[in-house]
């Protein structure tokens, strides 16, 4: 008798429990549906809360995403991709090199590029040369979205013989302009393919050897970059901007990091901002060799979107 | 070793048109110089006689023919003393010995330097016909030469000797493949074991001479003649930019230590003369390497002599 009464008690409980859970779903769809994505946050992770649904996870995931709750986030990634979820590898990969972890990034990229169905390999091939790109390079400083000068520095310490100090190094521009030293600098305005020759100087007996060494250096157009019309234009979220690189180099690859751990490549992009904040775009320019040639940033003010009503 | 002389000479010597002439238009020299015999060694002379070596690569089996530019004794190209009163004897040797005896190899012209089988041999005075004209000394067939394994070629001796008188032979040597005209043999050079030269008669010329360091040179050491302090003597090499060297002045020797570091084995190292004066200068000069061997001085450099002057450029786009 105790333990048919027991037992019903378990059911009645599971049930009202499976009755609660369906409740925190429902309540969660509703809130995400409004956007309302701190609630739908709550009422889906109490859903979760010992069930699986990858549906679901995918969901809370964007609510993360939406509210830039990167801890979060990338524990609801780790899940999917427990789950071998591949549609997900990319956008997993692109928020580790948001954050800095290059190397998980690359193991999800190679991961992903070893697969025979992946369906963006030129993209995950980008993203890995990137991503191999910035981990080497420490404290990158981005420069403004501005005008630009075109700096070289040129250097002759590699031709310094230790066993005669009596050598002096001449440059001579091809405008004809000339420095002394081992090494010179120099910025021009414009860019564009500019070449600098060595002569050197016998010091004890006066004798300048001319042109002993040429050197072709270009500098690529400015990086900067706007929105359609010229210039940044009024980014509202939920609506789809377009981004482009002013003068762009077939022979270079850009990267655009949109500060929403997600990233387009390309010399012109679309991008749609969730929320309504101040972001901070980013364009890398990645050289034919692989290396990182460059950073442009931009500070933009996504504004509240009235026309569809969303955050 | 010997590989890679081969491998320099057939492939990366300098442009073979430069290299028949003797001096070659890469050493920037004037002329060669013999003095007649009773001239006195602070002309620029300290022994009268000057031993070539013409290469004629193994395979080459036509007729050379050995031409000299002034071999007599006339005009603005001669040093003229007082009178033209020297004479002056070009002999051509081929067959064994005419390399391999140790004697044509020295620095001094003693013991059997005239070895090998005697092909010509002609005596210039003071000929005006032949001032600055270029004769025809002999035909040599390559094959009658000594073989020289080393060099892969075979390889004949001109000796120039002043025999009397106190005047300078200024001449050049041509070694060509054609009889009517001065045309390069493929792949032939001409070397000496002691220099005798004249130098550009100009103020800040620039003449280079290429003695050749093999695989067994631990340290050279230069021996200058008669320069009269008359410049800078400065050593280059692919590793090597510019180191000034010890001057000789007038009548007198001078020399010098270089220590051979790896890179520069295998190849010729480049002496520049840089001459501070206008005058005119004869010098003589010799190397001999850490066993007092005399080393040869190719008149096409074997190999990269230049210095490697590298630059490196580092761009940068900034804000205005």
């Amino acid at each position: 008798m105790y333990k048919v009464i027991a037992a019903t008690i378990l059911v009645l409980l599971a049930g009202s429990g499976f009755a609660q859970k369906k409740k925190h779903l429902k309540k969660g769809n509703q809130f995400y549906e409004n956007h309302d994505y701190l609630f739908a946050e709550r009422y889906y992770e109490k859903y979760l809360s010992g069930t699986e649904d990858m549906e679901v996870t995918k969901k809370l995931l964007h609510c993360y995403k939406a509210q830039s709750k990167n801890d979060k986030l990338n524990t609801a990634y780790k899940l999917l991709m427990a789950d071998g979820n591949q549609a997900y590898m990319i956008e997993y990969a692109m928020f580790l090199i948001s954050s800095e972890k290059y190397e998980d990034a690359n193991k999800i990229l190679d991961n992903y590029l070893s697969l025979s169905s992946n369906s963006d390999k030129e993209l995950a091939q980008t993203l890995k040369d990137f991503s191999s790109a910035k981990s080497g390079v420490s404290n990158l400083n981005c420069t403004e979205n501005v005008e630009s000068k075109y700096c070289v520095e040129i250097s002759a310490a590699k031709s310094i013989d230790p066993e005669n100090p009596h050598m002096a190094f001449i440059w001579k521009f091809e405008d004809g302009f000339t420095k002394k030293g081992v090494t010179v600098k120099r910025c021009y305005e414009e860019p564009g393919e500019y070449t600098v020759s060595l002569s050197v100087k016998d010091n004890i007996s006066g004798l300048v050897e001319e042109n002993v060494n040429t050197k072709t250096f270009s500098f690529a157009p400015s990086p900067t970059f706007s929105s359609e019309d010229g210039k940044i234009s009024i980014i509202s979220a939920g609506e789809e901007s377009t981004f482009k690189c002013d003068k762009a180099s077939d022979s270079l690859t850009y990267i655009w990091d949109f500060g929403d751990h997600t990233f387009s490549t390309g010399s012109e992009v679309k991008h749609t901002f969730n929320q309504a904040k101040n972001s901070t775009i980013k364009m890398y320019i990645l050289s034919e060799s692989g290396e990182l040639d460059g950073c442009v940033e931009q500070n933009v003010p996504v504004l509240y979107n009235f026309k569809s009503r969303r955050p | 070793m010997r590989a890679y002389l081969i491998l320099f000479m057939s492939v990366i010597m300098v442009p073979a048109s430069w290299g028949q002439m003797i001096p070659s238009r890469s050493e920037n020299l004037e002329n060669l110089v013999t003095f007649g015999k009773q001239a006195p060694s602070n002309w620029g002379d300290d022994d009268h006689v000057q031993i070539f070596f013409m290469l004629v690569p193994k395979d080459y089996d036509k007729p050379v023919y050995l031409n000299i530019y002034d071999p007599g004794i006339e005009g603005d190209n001669d040093q003229i003393v007082a009178s033209a009163n020297t004479k002056t004897r070009f002999s051509v040797y081929s067959g064994k010995g005419c390399y391999s005896n140790k004697a044509a190899r020295s620095i001094n012209p003693t013991g059997n330097y005239k070895s090998g089988n005697l092909i010509k041999s002609r005596t210039f005075g003071k000929n005006d016909a032949l001032d600055k004209k270029w004769v025809q000394l002999a035909m040599v067939n390559p094959k009658e030469g000594e073989y020289v394994k080393e060099f892969d070629g075979y390889v004949f001796k001109v000796v120039c000797e002043g025999l009397t008188g106190d005047d300078g032979n200024h001449y050049k040597y041509f070694l060509s493949s054609s009889k009517d005209n001065r045309i390069p043999v493929p792949g032939g050079n001409g070397f000496t074991y002691e220099y005798s030269f004249q130098l550009k008669n100009k103020a800040k010329s620039v003449c280079h001479i290429y003695p050749y360091v093999d695989d067994k040179v631990d340290y050279l050491v230069q021996h200058n003649f008669d320069f009269d302090n008359d410049g800078f003597i400065k050593i280059n090499s692919v590793v090597r930019n510019g180191h000034h060297q010890k001057l000789s002045a007038d009548g007198e020797w001078s020399q010098s230590r270089i220590s051979i570091k790896p890179q520069e084995r295998n190849k010729s190292i480049d002496i520049q003369i840089e001459k501070k004066t206008g005058e005119e200068n004869d010098m003589v000069f010799y190397v001999v390497n850490q066993y007092n061997e005399p080393v040869p001085f190719f008149a096409s450099p074997i190999g990269v002599t230049k210095y490697n002057f590298q630059i490196d450029v580092k761009t940068k786009t900034i804000s205005k």
